[in-house]
């Protein structure tokens, strides 16, 4: 895979404007729904199946913002995104929810089954657990992570390569 | 009582010549490297990734609305590689779980809403019941009953599980019949 490429799988959802950086990977039936404002992700994030990543027009909001996510995120299946804002290097575990206008810092887990209520504030570092329990996230290293996402990309652009869609900055 | 039986639609499915029944609003990627071994039913909006890893099922094998199977990664050797799925004979999945385990014995049953994550192994004659999340690695011995979030041990399964489960696969296939 060159470095400047998408992965875009075929069977996904996409509606409104939606900017990708370098080496992400979408796997299929994912829906990312930019209703109100753009969507703008990093470089290297995962999104796999049944995936809702979405900028609703909230109520409360006359003035939509754009949806910023940062750069080495893994969305695993099932996850439901709102808006709100997402560093870099997050894990979100098989279908947990972060609901509207919440902060999520650098570093984060946020386990399985998750759901992170309206409006919370997580911190850099951290582990969301059990019922919104939080803790420290201590085996978490930014060189080794970013290393394990590259070389995930690189498997999944050889498993995807032959059906995926080369997709440009949209 | 009489059980019920299941009617489906000849036009949405597609039959082989071993019995498999899959539902053509499936999302199946890779199917060269899906090996079913008969008497499988696949129904609507099942996801299985064939094109990142093999997937070999048994016998009797059932997956329910919305389950997805993915294979799981691992690092072997400095590398990272998805490693081969396989699941068993007679093994029940129902509605809307995530199944991302590397090994699931026969005569398994998992419950609705599960999620097993990367690298899991359920042995032979287990259950899983409804909602549970199983995290990364765990490992389910045989005749039992994990549950709960995180999953942990609950009880044993009894013995005759094997002749229990093996009738209620065997007669859900028997009783999933084309609409006439």
């Amino acid at each position: 895979m060159a470095e400047q490429q998408v992965i875009c799988s075929k069977n996904i959802e996409i509606e409104g404007q939606i900017a990708f950086g370098q080496g992400s990977v979408i796997h299929p039936d994912c829906s990312i729904i930019a209703e109100s404002a753009p969507i703008v992700f990093g470089e290297y994030n995962i999104i796999e199946e049944r995936v809702r990543i979405i900028n609703r027009k909230p109520e409360e909001n006359p003035a939509p913002l754009p949806l910023q996510i940062g750069s080495y995120n893994i969305f695993e299946v099932g996850t439901i995104i709102e808006y709100s804002e997402i560093g870099n290097y997050n894990v979100f575990e098989h279908r947990c929810k972060v609901e509207p206008n919440c902060k999520i810092g650098n570093g984060c887990i946020i386990t399985a089954g998750v759901r992170v209520a309206r409006g919370t504030t997580i911190p850099d570092l951290t582990v969301v657990y059990g019922e919104g329990q939080m803790r420290k996230n201590q085996g978490m290293q930014e060189d080794s992570f970013r290393h394990e996402i590259k070389a995930l990309t690189e498997v999944l652009a050889k498993c995807l390569g032959s059906q995926a869609i080369q997709a440009s900055h949209k | 009582m009489e059980p019920v039986k299941v009617f489906y639609n000849k036009k949405e499915y597609l039959e082989t010549h071993t019995g498999n029944k899959v539902c053509r609003k499936s999302l199946i990627r890779g199917s060269h490297n899906i090996h079913l071994n008969g008497k499988c039913i696949i129904s609507p909006g099942v996801v299985i990734r064939g094109d990142l890893a093999p997937v070999k099922i048994g016998k009797y094998t059932i997956f329910k609305e919305d389950v997805v199977l993915r294979p799981s990664y691992k690092r072997a050797k400095g590398k990272l590689k998805y490693i081969t799925m396989q699941i068993g004979e007679h093994v029940l999945i129902e509605e809307g779980s995530i199944v991302c385990a590397s090994k699931i014995g026969n005569n398994v049953h998992v419950g609705k809403n599960c999620i097993i994550s990367h690298r899991c192994v359920l042995r032979d004659n287990c259950k899983i019941e409804d909602g549970a999340i199983l995290s990364p690695d765990t490992e389910v011995p045989s005749f039992t009953i994990y549950g709960g979030k995180p999953a942990t041990y609950l009880a044993d399964m009894p013995d005759s599980t094997v002749f229990m489960h093996t009738e209620l696969t065997q007669g859900y296939y028997n009783r999933f019949l084309p609409l006439a």
